[in-house]
């Protein structure tokens, strides 16, 4: 009886989490960055492009070989941007990141991101609230 | 027997115990919200769906008191999408037109207008759209769109729609009426230059489970669209779109959705901006699609 009970309320539980999780909105094509891949690149900040059509921002990864890589990552409007939680003064030039982007599938330096960490591993945005992930129609 | 009642009241207990706490950390309300000051509200991008939840919970939208004749106010981002499952097949012109806006580069659709601005014309202002409001006045109703911050005047005081307009327009000529509590807008006389589309280029699972970006949808100068627009209850809207251009569509493409009010919105600015886009489009897009350096979009 406790365990049919208790069945009852996960799955209640988990019917709930399901209803309330963001949903995904995409409004562009994805599809030069490969979405099975959540590459964490950690590097200096160089710019950060807060205006529209999508925040841009720019970073300097050194690679195992010790070279550094200027990397562009994508996100979306200032609009869905601050849905996401992010401002004007989120990051500026300098800041230690650590961005998991999508990456360019021919293996250029550009990524769609997914997520933003400082560089101390506080989240900065834990997942976005539209795109990079389109929505089935 | 007496065991299970009392295990039944001590888990009810704990959950109901549990529950404020659950909700309290629903993924997303941890987020504040974007507010340009006291007595400002979010525009209708600015809110996360945690958000969007909470605000429509907290106006009771869903058995509020409504009047049926009424369908101010701002209804959600992307209000519904063009329905790809009822495209109808096209006329041989048609096949030609969609042919012509196949992309030259892969990853996004080198001649979508959005591409440099071009302005999105009717219906794609309402398929791809930041937020609309309606606002209706004695003798017209006001349809807003954030996305460009324009609008489209919907004549209601009579007059019939032009059997030749002298001027092709992005929004084209609409008229509306009510017919019992659903508000019909026909509209006439478009250019035939924007394209039928969601977001940039035409991005769509395909059938067969593709993402598929290489086309866009046309439309003809002779295309005629009729909205309607009930209202299911205080924050639904029941909205269908059918674009009828027998020039190009063998029938009418009918996609049917319902928007959703959004009661703690309201409009804000999304200009698309020439020099902003064809900056991004270097930094941003063209790189990773392999095309030549030097290329560039839009046409």
């Amino acid at each position: 009886m406790l365990r049919r009970i208790l069945k009852t309320a996960v799955a209640g539980a988990m019917v709930l989490f399901a209803a309330l999780s963001p949903a995904v909105l995409a409004h562009h094509s994805n599809a030069n960055y490969d979405a099975k891949v959540d590459k964490p690149l950690k590097g200096t900040v160089v710019d950060y492009d807060w205006g529209n059509p999508h925040v841009l921002i720019v970073w300097d990864v050194t690679d195992p070989s010790g070279k550094v890589v200027r990397w562009t990552g994508d996100l979306a409007s200032v609009e869905s941007e601050q849905a996401d939680g992010l401002n004007k003064h989120s990051l500026k030039p300098g800041d230690e990141v650590i961005i998991s982007v999508h990456p360019a599938k021919d293996g250029s330096p550009y990524g769609n991101i997914v997520q933003i960490r400082r560089g101390d591993g506080t989240m900065m945005l834990a997942e976005r609230s539209q795109g990079p992930k389109p929505t089935k129609q | 027997m007496r065991k299970s009642a009392l295990a039944t009241a001590v888990l009810f207990g704990t959950s109901l115990a549990w529950l404020p706490a659950a909700l309290a950390q629903t993924p997303g309300l941890e987020v504040p919200l974007s507010l340009p000051g006291p007595g400002w509200k979010t525009c209708p991008r600015c809110e996360n769906q945690a958000h969007i939840a909470d605000d429509r919970k907290k106006a009771n939208v869903d058995t509020r008191q409504f009047d049926a004749h009424d369908i101010s106010g701002v209804w959600g981002d992307n209000g519904i999408r063009l329905n790809l499952d009822t495209l109808p097949p096209f006329t041989p012109y048609g096949k030609k037109l969609f042919d012509a806006t196949k992309s030259t580069v892969r990853g996004i659709n080198s001649k979508d207008p959005i591409n440099i601005c071009d302005p999105l014309g009717y219906p794609r202002l309402f398929t791809y759209n930041y937020g609309i409001e309606f606002i209706q006045l004695p003798g017209r109703t006001l349809e807003f769109f954030e996305y460009g911050h324009t609008w489209r005047t919907i004549w209601t005081d009579g007059r019939k729609l032009p059997a030749d307009p002298p001027v092709a327009r992005y929004l084209g000529y609409a008229v509306g009426k009510w017919d019992g509590d659903t508000f019909i807008i026909e509209s006439t006389g478009f250019d035939e230059r924007p394209w039928l589309a969601d977001g940039v280029g035409v991005t769509y699972y395909s059938h067969k489970g593709e993402y598929e970006d290489n086309h866009g949808f046309p439309h003809s100068a002779d295309m005629k669209v009729v909205e309607s627009y009930k209202r299911l209850n205080y924050g639904k809207l029941q909205s269908t779109l059918t674009i009828d251009d027998p020039k190009v569509y063998t029938k009418p493409w009918v996609t049917m959705d319902v928007a959703t009010l959004r009661p703690n919105a309201e409009l804000s600015e999304y200009f698309c901006v020439p020099s902003e886009q064809i900056a991004f489009n270097s930094k941003a897009i063209i790189p990773t699609t392999g095309a030549p350096k030097g290329t560039t979009l839009g046409h």
